[in-house]
Parts: C-alpha cells; sequence; structure tokens
C-alpha cells in the first residue's frame, strides 16, 4: 500500500481537526473529526475487497519476437459474486492496462503491448494489479503468481542472402509431388465440388459418366539451407539474421532449412516448419 | 454517456455550498460578494473553458487573503477573521480551473469551513449540514480518483448506477462509524482552547429579588428555561426551587446569607431523581425540584435553606442530577426572627388585616384566615395593566386587586410576618410541559413563579402559594402550565433536547459513564442465568444449523456445482438416474458422441486438470452447455444407452 499526496493531505487534515477538537472540546468537531475517520475506515475496508477475488489470464500473441512489442490479451476475472471491480491496473512488468469498472462475475479483456529483450523461454513479468479505489489517497496493489513462459524468437535482423551464403538447390522429391497448380499432371481424378472450373479435364469428362479433374504438382520451389556459421557478427545478429531470412523466405514459398552446428534441419515450407526453425533459434545455446 | 468530469465538478459546487451555509450569516457583504462572484466566474469558466482566474493570479490572490487575514486576528478576535479568510480562500478555488488538486482543495476547505462553522454556533442544523458534506465529500472523492486516474472517462446509465451502488456504502459506514467514534474519542477535563468555542450566552434568569409593582407590564418570554428528565410527577407539586428570598427591605425582597440550619423531613415515598439541563445563568442559581436533598455532576453549593448555586466555567450547556423530595417539609433548627424582619413602613390597612391574624390561636387558623380575606378581596391575576404606586402590596390588596405572584407572595408573606409567623419567598417555576416522547418536563421562563413558605407551630416549613387564592388562577396560572405537548412539538422539541443531552454535553465524565456501562454490562453477562437455558441452547441449535448450511455451500465452490448439475442433466437427458461415478468426463464425451459434451469436457478439463480456476467466460459457456442440454435429450439418450449398454452398464 502507498500513500498518495492527496491521501497525506487528508490524513494532515484529520489530525488537525482531531487537534481541535481534543483542545477545544467542541463536540460539533469531534463529530466531524469522527466522520472522517468513519471514511478513513470504511475506504480502507472497500479498497482491500476491490483486490480480492481477481484473476488475470495473459495470452501471448502467436509469435513473439525479442526487441519487438507484441500486443498481450490480458483477460480480468471478477470472482465476486456483488462487489465489481474499480479502477483496476494490471500491470506487467512496466507496463499497464486500465479496467475502470467490471461488473461482478464478469471478465473483460484488453491488449496490452509487451517487450522481451532476450531470447528463449522468458517468464513473464511479475503480474500485479494496483487500484486507488476508492479514493485516490492510498495505492493498493496484490502480486499475481503467474507461472508463464513464453517462447521469444530472435531479434529479426535485415539480410540478405549472398550467393555463396546458404546452400542453394532445386530438388526434392518432397517438394516435386507436393499437389499446386502449375506443375506436371499428377492424377486424374473425379470432379469434387471445391474444385476450380478450371481444372475440369473436358476431354476426358466427355469419355465418361462425370467429369473428371486434372490434378497437378507445383513447381519445385528454391530450397536454401542456411548454416549459422555462414553469417559473421556476434552470435546473437547471426541469428538475427537467420530468424529473418526464415521469415522472409517461408514467406516466399521457399523451403528453407538450418544447420546449427551439427544439427541439420532438412527444409521444408509451411508455418509449421517455420516455426520449428524459429524455435530452434530461439533456443540455441540454451539447451 | 455521461464524463465523470461532470458530475464531480456538480459535486465540488454543492459542497461548498453546504460548507458556507452555516457561516453564512457571520460573513460580511463584500465576502458573500466574492463569493457569489466565484461561483458565477466558476461555472461560466466550465462552459467556456476559459477561467478568470489563472494558476499564478490564485496564488496571489491566496497569499493576498491570508495577510489581509493576519491583519485582523488577535487572541480575542481568531475565529471570524479565520472564518472569512477561509470562505476567500475557497472563492479562489472556485474561480480557478478543475484539476484534480484542485477539486480536492475544494472539497478540503469546503469541510474545514463547516468545521470552523462549529466555533460560531452550536445549532441542530450542523448534523444536517454534517451529513450532508459526508455524503457529498465521499462520492466525490471516489469519483475525483476515477477523473485524476483518466479524466476522459464516461460511464453509460448502468455503470453509473453500479459505481453508485458501492459508493453510497462510503458515507453509510462513515456515518455509522462516525457514531462510534465520537463515544470512544479520547477527551479531556478541561479543553485548553476553550477560547475559540461560541461564547456563551448567560440568561439573566430568576430576580434575586423580588418587587412587585415595578413592572406596569409583565413581558411574556418564550425562551426556554431548562428541561428536566423524571417521570411523571403530580400536577400539584410541581414547584422548581430557585432562589429563597429572606429580607424585606421597603418593598424589596432580598435575600442574605447567614442563615440557620434547617433539616428535611426525609419521605422515601416522596423522593425522586431530576436529571436537569439548561443553560447557565448569570445569577448561578441552580434550579431543583422542590425539595432538593442533594445534587451531583457539578460544583455546587446546597445551602440551608435548599437554594443551590452552581460553581462552573465557561459552559454553553450545564448538565446535574437532583435527588429531591416533592411536598416536602423541613424543620427550622436555629433562630428565626430573620423570618419575622419587617419594613419600617406599613400601611394602616395592612397592619388592620395583621392584627385580626394576630388574635388567631395556631399557625392552621391564621392561614385559613388569611387565605379567608385573600379570597373575600375577590384579587384577579394578571400580568397587564398593573399600576405602579408606592405602596404596590396596599395598592393590590385593597385598590386594583390585580396583580401576578409577586403580588400575592409578597403580601402574604408580609400579612404572615405581622401576623407573627416566619415567611419567606422562594422565587423558581411553576409546572412544565411533559415531554412524553422525551421523558422531560419543559419549564419556560413564562413559568417563573414565586411562592411562601411559613413555618408552622411545630418548626416546619410549608410550602404556601398564595396565587391559587385568585379568582382566576385555575385559568391563568395552572392551565397553561399543565398541558401536554402536541405530538409535532414534542418531537421537535425532543430533538433539540436529546442534541443537546447526548451531541453537545457529551464529555469526559459522561464517556467514562459509558464505558463504566459497557464494562458492567460484559460483567453482567458472566453472571449465567439458568432461566435462559434452553432459549440459549434452541438459539444456538438454529445457529449451528445455519453455520453448518452455510459452510457446506461455500465448501461446495461454484465449480464443483457446476460439474455437479452439469452431470445431473446428463443423465436427465438420457433417462437415468444418475450417472456412474467414474464415469469421468472425456469418456462421457466420447459415450455420447454429442457435441455439447465434448465442449463441457474441453473447457472445463482445461481448466480444472491444469489447475487453474475458471475464468468468468468459461464459467458462462459451460452454464450455456448446461442450459442447451436438454434440447439434446434423444440424441443423448440413445447414444449414452446403447455405449452403456455395450459396456455392461446397468440401468439404461
Amino acid at each position: 500500500m502507498k500513500l498518495t499526496r492527496a491521501g497525506i493531505l487528508y490524513i494532515a487534515l484529520t489530525l488537525l481537526l482531531g487537534f481541535a477538537a481534543v483542545n477545544t472540546g467542541n463536540n460539533l468537531l469531534y463529530l466531524l473529526v469522527s466522520a472522517l475517520l468513519g471514511f478513513m475506515a470504511v475506504s480502507g475496508l472497500l479498497g482491500q475487497r476491490n483486490l480480492q477475488q481477481l484473476s488475470v489470464y495473459v495470452s501471448p500473441p502467436s509469435e513473439v519476437f525479442s526487441g519487438n512489442s507484441a500486443a498481450y490479451d490480458v483477460e480480468l476475472n471478477n470472482h465476486r459474486r456483488w462487489l465489481p471491480a474499480f479502477l483496476m491496473r494490471v500491470e506487467i512488468g512496466a507496463e499497464g492496462v486500465l479496467f475502470p469498472l467490471l461488473a461482478a462475475r464478469e471478465s473483460s479483456r484488453q491488449a496490452l503491448l509487451l517487450t522481451f529483450s532476450e531470447r528463449g523461454f522468458q517468464s513473464l513479468p511479475t503480474v500485479r494489479i494496483t487500484s486507488c479505489f476508492p479514493i485516490n489517497f492510498f495505492v493498493r496493489s496484490r502480486n499475481l503468481e503467474i507461472k508463464q513462459q513464453v517462447l521469444v524468437f530472435p531479434r529479426p535482423q535485415i539480410a540478405t542472402l549472398a550467393s555463396g551464403a546458404g546452400d542453394h538447390h532445386r530438388v526434392g522429391h518432397d517438394a516435386l509431388t507436393q499437389p499446386g497448380i502449375d506443375g506436371e499432371l499428377r492424377s486424374i481424378d473425379n470432379y469434387r465440388e471445391t474444385d476450380p472450373l478450371k481444372s475440369i479435364h473436358w476431354k476426358l469428362s466427355a469419355r465418361h459418366d462425370e467429369f473428371k479433374v486434372k490434378r497437378q504438382n507445383r513447381f519445385a520451389a528454391p530450397s536454401t539451407l542456411l548454416d549459422l556459421q555462414d553469417f559473421d557478427g556476434p552470435l546473437e545478429e547471426r541469428l538475427g539474421k537467420c530468424t529473418f531470412l526464415v521469415d522472409q523466405l517461408v514467406r516466399q514459398q521457399q523451403a528453407v532449412g538450418l544447420r546449427l552446428d551439427r544439427q541439420l534441419i532438412p527444409p521444408g515450407q509451411g508455418a509449421a516448419h517455420r516455426h520449428k526453425l524459429l524455435t530452434e533459434l530461439a533456443l540455441y545455446g540454451q539447451r | 454517456m455521461v464524463s465523470v468530469e461532470r458530475i464531480l465538478q456538480l459535486l465540488v459546487y454543492l459542497s461548498a455550498i453546504v460548507g458556507l451555509l452555516p457561516v453564512l450569516v457571520f460573513l460580511d457583504g463584500w465576502v458573500l460578494a466574492i463569493l457569489v462572484l466565484a461561483f458565477i466566474a466558476g461555472i461560466s469558466g466550465e462552459r467556456q473553458g476559459r477561467y478568470l482566474l489563472g494558476d499564478r493570479l490564485a496564488t496571489g490572490l491566496s497569499i493576498a487573503f491570508f495577510l489581509f487575514f493576519l491583519l485582523q486576528v488577535s487572541l480575542s478576535n481568531l475565529v471570524e477573521p479565520l472564518i472569512q479568510m477561509l470562505c476567500l480562500l475557497l472563492a479562489v478555488r472556485l474561480a480557478t480551473e478543475k484539476s484534480p488538486r484542485h477539486v480536492l482543495q475544494l472539497f478540503l476547505l469546503s469541510t474545514i469551513v463547516l468545521a470552523a462553522s462549529s466555533m460560531m454556533t452550536l445549532d441542530i442544523a450542523y448534523l444536517l449540514y454534517l451529513v450532508l458534506i459526508v455524503l457529498l465529500l465521499t462520492i466525490g472523492l471516489v469519483l475525483l480518483s476515477f477523473y485524476a486516474t483518466e479524466p476522459r472517462l464516461r460511464f453509460n446509465r448502468r455503470q453509473w448506477i453500479m459505481l453508485l451502488k458501492v459508493t453510497v456504502l462510503l458515507p453509510v459506514g462513515s456515518l455509522l462509524l462516525m457514531l462510534l467514534f465520537f463515544v470512544i474519542l479520547p477527551r479531556t477535563q478541561l479543553p485548553l482552547w476553550n477560547f475559540l468555542n461560541p461564547k456563551p450566552v448567560a440568561s439573566i434568569g430568576m430576580a434575586d429579588q423580588v418587587r412587585p409593582g415595578s413592572f406596569a407590564e409583565l413581558a411574556e418570554s418564550g425562551q426556554i428555561a431548562f428541561r428536566a428528565e423524571t417521570g411523571r410527577l403530580p400536577d400539584h407539586d410541581i414547584y422548581w426551587r430557585g432562589i429563597v428570598l429572606n429580607r424585606l427591605e421597603g418593598q424589596v425582597w432580598k435575600r442574605v446569607d447567614g442563615l440557620a440550619e434547617e433539616k428535611l423531613l426525609v419521605d422515601p415515598a416522596a423522593e425522586t431523581r431530576v436529571t436537569i439541563y439548561a443553560t447557565p445563568k448569570a445569577d448561578r442559581y441552580l434550579v431543583t425540584l422542590d425539595t432538593p436533598r442533594s445534587v451531583a455532576g457539578i460544583k455546587h453549593d446546597l445551602a440551608a435553606d435548599g437554594v443551590v448555586t452552581g460553581r462552573w466555567r465557561d459552559a454553553q450547556k450545564i448538565r446535574y442530577q437532583v435527588r429531591a423530595q416533592y411536598a416536602a417539609r423541613s424543620r427550622q433548627l436555629g433562630p428565626i426572627d430573620k423570618y419575622l424582619q419587617l419594613p419600617e413602613k406599613i400601611s394602616q390597612r395592612l397592619q388592620a388585616v395583621a392584627e385580626q391574624l394576630v388574635q388567631e390561636e395556631n399557625f392552621r387558623e391564621k392561614i385559613a384566615l388569611l387565605e379567608t380575606f385573600f379570597r373575600q378581596q375577590q384579587l384577579s391575576y394578571t400580568n397587564t395593566r398593573l399600576p405602579q404606586t408606592d405602596d404596590p402590596v396596599d395598592t393590590f390588596l385593597f385598590a386594583s386587586k390585580r396583580g401576578y405572584c409577586e403580588y400575592f407572595a409578597s403580601s402574604f408573606a408580609l400579612l404572615l410576618r405581622l401576623a407573627g409567623v416566619p415567611a419567606r419567598l422562594v422565587g423558581g417555576y411553576l409546572g412544565g410541559e411533559y415531554n412524553h416522547l422525551g421523558g422531560y418536563y419543559l419549564v419556560g421562563e413564562n413559568a417563573a413563579h414565586v411562592w411562601v413558605e411559613a413555618l408552622d407551630d411545630e418548626g416546619l416549613w410549608q410550602r404556601i402559594d398564595p396565587s391559587r387564592l385568585a379568582v382566576n388562577a385555575g385559568q391563568m396560572l395552572f392551565q397553561p402550565n399543565r398541558q401536554t405537548l402536541n405530538s409535532i412539538k414534542a418531537f421537535n422539541d425532543a430533538l433539540l433536547h436529546y442534541w443537546s443531552r447526548v451531541v453537545l454535553n457529551y464529555d469526559l465524565r459522561q464517556q467514562l459513564g459509558t464505558l463504566h456501562q459497557v464494562a458492567s454490562r460484559v460483567r453482567d453477562l458472566r453472571k449465567i442465568d439458568f432461566r435462559f437455558l434452553p432459549f440459549l441452547f434452541w438459539s444456538l441449535a438454529i445457529f449451528g444449523v445455519f453455520a453448518t448450511l452455510f459452510f457446506y455451500r461455500n465448501k461446495s465452490t461454484r465449480t464443483v456445482r457446476l460439474l455437479r448439475a452439469y452431470r445431473r442433466q446428463v443423465a436427465k437427458s438420457c433417462g437415468l438416474e444418475n450417472l456412474p461415478e467414474k464415469l469421468g468426463l472425456f469418456e462421457l464425451a466420447r459415450l455420447t458422441n454429442e457435441p455439447l459434451c465434448h465442449e463441457f469436457a474441453v473447457i472445463y478439463g482445461g481448466a480444472i486438470y491444469r489447475d487453474r480456476a475458471l475464468s468468468v467466460a468459461e464459467y458462462r459457456q459451460l452454464r450455456a452447455v448446461i442450459s442447451r442440454l436438454p434440447q439434446q435429450r434423444i440424441a443423448i439418450r440413445v447414444a449414452l444407452s446403447d455405449a452403456l449398454e455395450d459396456n455392461g452398464s446397468a440401468g439404461c
């Protein structure tokens, strides 16, 4: 509990009037001082109650990169049966978000921008709920034990893939046999509602009772194997460059692989593969 | 949507008005004018967004007003300049921008001005202002918290109601606790700054001498003389004793000291206790029920003839307890010559009447003859158009035959003395209006009265009220004083009485008395009365049942209750009395193949099996699932029945 300047002023006034009441024996002053003391007591109780039976859930975004702020979803739940929660400020680290009024048995969500400076699994900073309710004389706070870890990817550092860097080659059986629309014929199949009309093979369809469609492979995408050792600079910078390139190449629908010391992750595509690569980069040297 | 700022501004102005109301009558005209201007400037500033006074100008003015106060103030004239200065500071703040800091200052200044008003007046209206300022201050300070945190906050109707419902707890709780703190806050016996309190105004009180004929008209005064808390007394015995006048100098009855001893004849049946609440009188004579045996609660001197004089410092109100005996008689133990003293000049007609009295043998016959004489004279009781002569007693008895109690008592006592019967006048009050609501007599200054005490043959002082011998005594003298207050007047007066008794008079002595009472009540609790044991037993049993139910209800948490409701609903949907205890949530979902059951299992299991509480949103989702389950009745029943039969479960 922290006393504010307004609180100091109020206490000083109460003491002054109390002193005057005792020394004058004026019962009307006693009445006023009694009311001020009563107010202090009731507001104390109400303020204390305001912080009870609350819970906070913090949902991190799907991807967090160190050094970049990301919006976390902060949910405040009021489990009390009758009493609403007022002027609740949920603070995570140095950042905070205000919930001015939350009815009993209700919850509310707000976004909070947080930044982690380190990569790897990072614990969420202490979650703290503070409130100056009912009067801005005391600021009460409560720390919440939220043992939540966030996987923070390395901070992306702009990098270009030099001709010598990385291991470029076109291949891969897997890559060639993946379904697509611009590669070689893969198979002939019955028409399904989800197929585009342009895929209907009219000649074949004419010979059968039902529509037939051509299934095609996709063009083999360029495959890149990134090696951490190929980049210059300190470790975090190299990890950052790799992170940047993994992100860029996957966006360009290229297959990307990664070599980390003795560990080799073969090239691949898709969100899951990207996440796997970023996770490896995030946890490099921390296992 | 109404902004917090707007409501806060309204509360600020209202609290300033409430704080100022009790002191308005004490303010100079120019201060009042500045206050009115400040209100206008403040309100127009709020509307236009531009304020008459900037921060620097406001600070400068505040300093100037403070210096002005310093120039005016002195030890004897402290309170009025202080209040004027506080009002001017309030005016300055009213005319400036209402930032959170200024709003707080305004609330506090309003409170201080109200506090300062208690140094000018002790009126009961203060209580109303106090309740209002507590209401406005508490709600205002809560809104100030919101305003200081986020100045642009706006709430809709539902949010305002939600906020006000909780906020109103503050003034209610504060006022309830105020009663407790008022009783227990420490008090001193002799306050050091008593000079700051409103100056006590001593009223004139009873005349310390009686001089019939000094006034042609006796002005009616509506002032209250005192209130006396006691049970209802016999109407004819309500005489309030104040002063005894024992020496007649010319036409003037006076009191001289150095009296002989008297002894009151004790009659326990006639004894009564009275607590008297009065405003201090300049003469310091304390009124008691006739005749007092002892007085407590105030420093005093009790003279042999039953006259009590008090000793007190500056006080607004005094309170004392009297142990009295109505219709009492006291025995004269010492010489009686002082009570036979006569003036030098006595009219012939009076002497003639006295000579007839002397011929009677004993006290009773003398009194009877004298009363007969008074009745024959057809004397009437009046306060108006009274002749002013050199010998008012003679004129009263033989010429005008009009007068008030002083005429009756003076002439009666003088004739008794002429007849050789020791006599004296007693000044005090007669009767009073009984307030059944408050259980006290209200005695006004109009009830001031003078009667006679005469010493009988056995040496006992007897009370004689010659005013009763007036032809119109019943109508003029006794009827007005025996009325019972009507209910509205009784309520108002009881309110004023309790304000004075409970609030204004509460001091260290009463505080100690209250503590003593509480302590003795607690001690009494230890004494077990076996008659109450069955009552106690049943009370405890009922309390125990409720406590167990409450405990059980609280123990089975919301989550458990939710699960129970879900299982009950699933069982009902598939026509079972209940579900097997060992059937888990996910198993149940699989068996039913019902999406709602899957949804319940995933949400509930996701929270509980990860050892975290359900969020409010999850709780609502689960409640919704339970409420939708009855609509899926057939699907669940078939699926679950089949599945349970496959598993060999019975009962489906």
